[in-house]
């Protein structure tokens, strides 16, 4: 967990582009709000593992929205319900109920299907959200963190210099 | 496209996902017969093994083998196993959760076989009520066999008793006549009243003085005799008591010889509570058995559909739920129609079921039914078995079934074995019908199992076995009454036959003829003592009625002379005729 959390830092302080860590929150929010064992949740790892997102970011952000997803289950089911019951989409979900490949999405199911409508509503929000904190991070906190007077200390050390050389030997920075 | 496409990722995905699915297609079988195992554990409540499974993919059928469900109120035995099953299903349909079978074939079908080993009952698993074992039965029953040296320690043989009764009576009445007969006057003084008042009254009074002293002579002689005939009087009354008991006595006497053989044989008749229970010990495992076949809609199936109701999702607002479109109402589980070979000694038997679901308000109501219906073979003339159930919201489970079986030849076939006691039944034909009904979810109903041309063997140590091993071989027929009760899934069997009054009467008539030269030794001995005593006590009798005679006869002389009147006395020959006339001279 702590060398996810310092690839993590590693990526937010790197040169990896603030939206591959953007894409790479939404996914994990796909994957931590809605139900593990549904059937879009291998869309979404096909999505996470095949596209250049940031993977350390996808998976805590799938734990932190898991951790999430215990307080928000009855949002979803009441989102759902509501979706399900509304007569106005009835005929839509007769029609669905008879397609094998829907019903192996459960669309059905309240909390499934509230929590995907729940991510998709957010997704133009947490996207461009998680897009701004990156970018707010690298020229505002990562700049005053670097200002701080231990921290300068640290990298004066002759420990630090030879933990950025071995680090820079594999390829890392802190 | 490469700042965009993660090649490595895309690769391990799909090698990924490729294998998985590659794995789950060779696997197909082991899956879904760890799946079905388990699902069928829940519904059945107790182990169920499947041998093998096999997919057939176009179309799609699922092949079983060796299918054992374990009865979870016996787990040494299975309540039902089946050699071969084969179903053809909706493959999408089985995708999505619903069970729609076409078309059901399972052979080889037996009842109650003994397992290889015990199997796992759910610890959920409710028991409806106690087992009826038997078996225990035979070990509780405890008949007893009567011995006639016992009985005739507890039969309390009377006569004796009797015998010194009338004794002690006779010298209590004989106390009483003697006392009275104290008082009794002599017959010589009876003799000299009947003379005074002879003279009297044929005295000739010549004048009034003379009639006058007569009459007063009269008078004063009736005084006397009236206190005689009170003395006679006291005396006959004694003598009648006396004579009455000791009449009473002696018919006592007589009779008590008789009645003390009559006891001792009541004694030696069997218990009639646990003979009652002896064609349940002999034939109640073999009609469970054969119940168990009888009763497979309503003993298995019909729970079993029953459980898979109750198991249905519940929604849970922290688990969400599935909520149903299926405007069809199409049922989750459905068998349109099945076939089912059930293997008997020697031969095979096949039922048709169709419409098996628990959701019969989605087939529009249809019950589900089954039914069986066999030509004649070399192992009955006639059988026929249909019946039909369904399960609804309001009603609960429902549904009733009859069944007609005439002339099956029962084969040879151990009854019980048990503490060296071995019953067989070595052949007999079979009738049998009767209905059975259910009402939300309780049995109720029975019949009849005719048996004809029986032939039974019994063997064993105890005394009462060897009893009964003599009088089987006389059994020829009997009736059976079925009972069944209780809720579907542990229906209770009772058993009533006249099998039991047949062996009592039978068992008791050979107890009887074994007790017989006891039984003449006790009643020799006991008319010997009556003999003795009657001998004694007739004479004494006699004696006393013989004295109540002369009582009697002197009450009656005493009565005659009392009843000249004194004023009847008169002067000349008048008097004398008319006493004459009066005394019969």
């Amino acid at each position: 967990m702590l060398s996810m959390l310092a690839r993590l830092f590693k990526a937010l302080n790197a040169e990896t582009s603030p939206w591959a860590l953007a894409w790479a929150f939404v996914l994990g929010m796909y994957m931590g709000l809605t139900p593990l064992l549904s059937l879009h949740n291998l869309i979404i790892l096909f999505l996470a593992l095949s596209l250049r997102i940031n993977l350390s970011g996808f998976i805590l952000a799938w734990l932190f929205f898991s951790g999430l997803a215990y307080l928000l289950d009855p949002v979803f089911d009441l989102i759902g319900e509501s979706l399900l019951m509304a007569s106005a989409l009835e005929p839509m979900w007769v029609a669905m109920y008879e397609n094998p490949l829907a019903r192996l999405f459960q669309y059905n199911h309240t909390i499934t299907l509230g929590s995907l409508v729940f991510c998709l509503l957010v997704t133009p929000i947490w996207a461009p959200v998680a897009y701004k904190l990156i970018v707010t991070y690298r020229s505002r906190v990562k700049a005053w963190f670097d200002r701080l007077r231990f921290v300068q200390v640290i990298k004066g050390t002759k420990f630090f210099a030879m933990y950025q050389k071995v680090s820079g030997l594999r390829g890392g920075s802190l | 496209m490469n700042k965009v496409i993660r090649w490595p990722g895309l690769i391990a995905f799909v090698v990924i996902v490729g294998g998985l699915a590659l794995i789950v297609r060779t696997f197909a079988g082991p899956l879904v017969k760890s799946g079905l195992e388990y699902g069928l554990t829940r519904a059945n409540g107790a182990e169920v093994n499947i041998a093998s499974v096999q997919i057939q993919w176009s179309p799609f059928s699922v092949n079983m083998e060796e299918i054992q469900f374990t009865d979870p109120e016996a787990p040494e035995f299975n309540r039902m196993q089946a050699s071969r099953a084969r179903a053809e299903l909706y493959f999408w349909d089985a995708v999505i959760g619903r069970v729609h079978i076409t078309d059901l074939e399972v052979s080889g079908i037996a009842m109650g076989e003994e397992r290889r080993s015990p199997g796992r009952v759910r610890a959920d698993y409710q028991r409806e009520s106690e087992p009826f074992d038997w078996r225990q039965t035979l070990a509780d029953l405890e008949i007893e066999i009567p011995t006639v040296e016992g009985v005739l320690e507890r039969s309390e043989v009377r006569t004796p008793g009797v015998i010194e009764q009338a004794q002690s009576n006779y010298e209590t009445q004989r106390a009483n006549v003697e006392e009275a007969q104290e008082n009794l006057p002599e017959r010589e003084k009876i003799e000299a009243y009947r003379q005074r008042v002879e003279a009297i009254t044929e005295a000739r009074p010549r004048n009034p003085e003379e009639l006058l002293r007569l009459r007063e002579e009269l008078r004063t002689l009736q005084r006397d005799m009236r206190q005689d005939r009170e003395a006679v009087r006291a005396f006959v009354a004694t003598s009648e008591e006396a004579v009455n008991v000791l009449r009473a006595d002696l018919e006592a006497v007589r009779a008590a010889p008789g009645q003390d053989i009559e006891r001792v044989r009541s004694l030696l008749r069997f218990d009639n509570d646990s003979m009652s229970q002896l064609s349940g010990v002999l034939f109640g495992p073999k009609v469970e058995q054969w119940s168990h076949y009888l009763l497979m809609a309503f003993d298995f199936i019909g729970p079993m559909l029953q459980r898979s109701d109750d198991e249905e999702v519940k929604p849970s607002r922290w688990e969400g739920r599935f909520i149903d479109f299926d405007r069809a109402q199409r049922p989750v589980f459905l068998i349109e129609r099945a076939v089912t070979d059930i293997r008997l000694p020697d031969t095979h038997l096949s039922m048709d079921w169709a419409n098996i679901t628990w959701q019969h308000d989605r087939i529009g109501g249809n019950p589900s039914t089954f039914a069986v219906a066999a030509s004649e073979s070399s192992y009955w003339q006639e059988l026929s078995l249909n019946g039909e159930f369904a399960l609804s919201d309001l009603r609960g489970f429902m549904g009733q079934q009859a069944w007609r079986i005439r002339g099956v030849n029962l084969l040879e076939q151990q009854l019980f074995a048990q503490n060296d006691v071995v019953a067989r039944l070595l052949g007999a034909m079979l009738n049998s019908e009767g209905q059975i009904g259910v009402e939300s979810g309780q049995l109720s109903g029975g019949g009849v199992i005719a048996m004809q041309d029986v032939a039974l063997e019994l063997t064993g140590d105890a005394r009462w076995a060897q009893i009964l091993s003599d009088v089987v071989g006389q059994i020829n027929a009997f009736d059976m009454n079925l009972s069944v009760s209780g809720p579907m899934q542990a229906p209770g069997l009772s058993l009533r036959s006249d099998l039991d009054a047949q062996l009592q009467r039978l068992m008791t008539a050979r107890l009887t003829a074994e007790a017989d030269e006891q039984i003449a030794r006790l009643r020799q001995d006991l008319q010997q003592r009556v003999s003795v005593a009657t001998e004694n006590l007739d004479p004494r009798l006699q004696s006393l009625v013989g004295s109540l005679e002369q009582g009697k006869n002197f009450d009656d002389v005493l009565g005659e002379l009392l009843s000249v009147n004194p004023d009847d006395l008169n002067i000349g020959d008048q008097l004398r005729d008319r006493l004459r006339r009066r005394l019969g001279g």
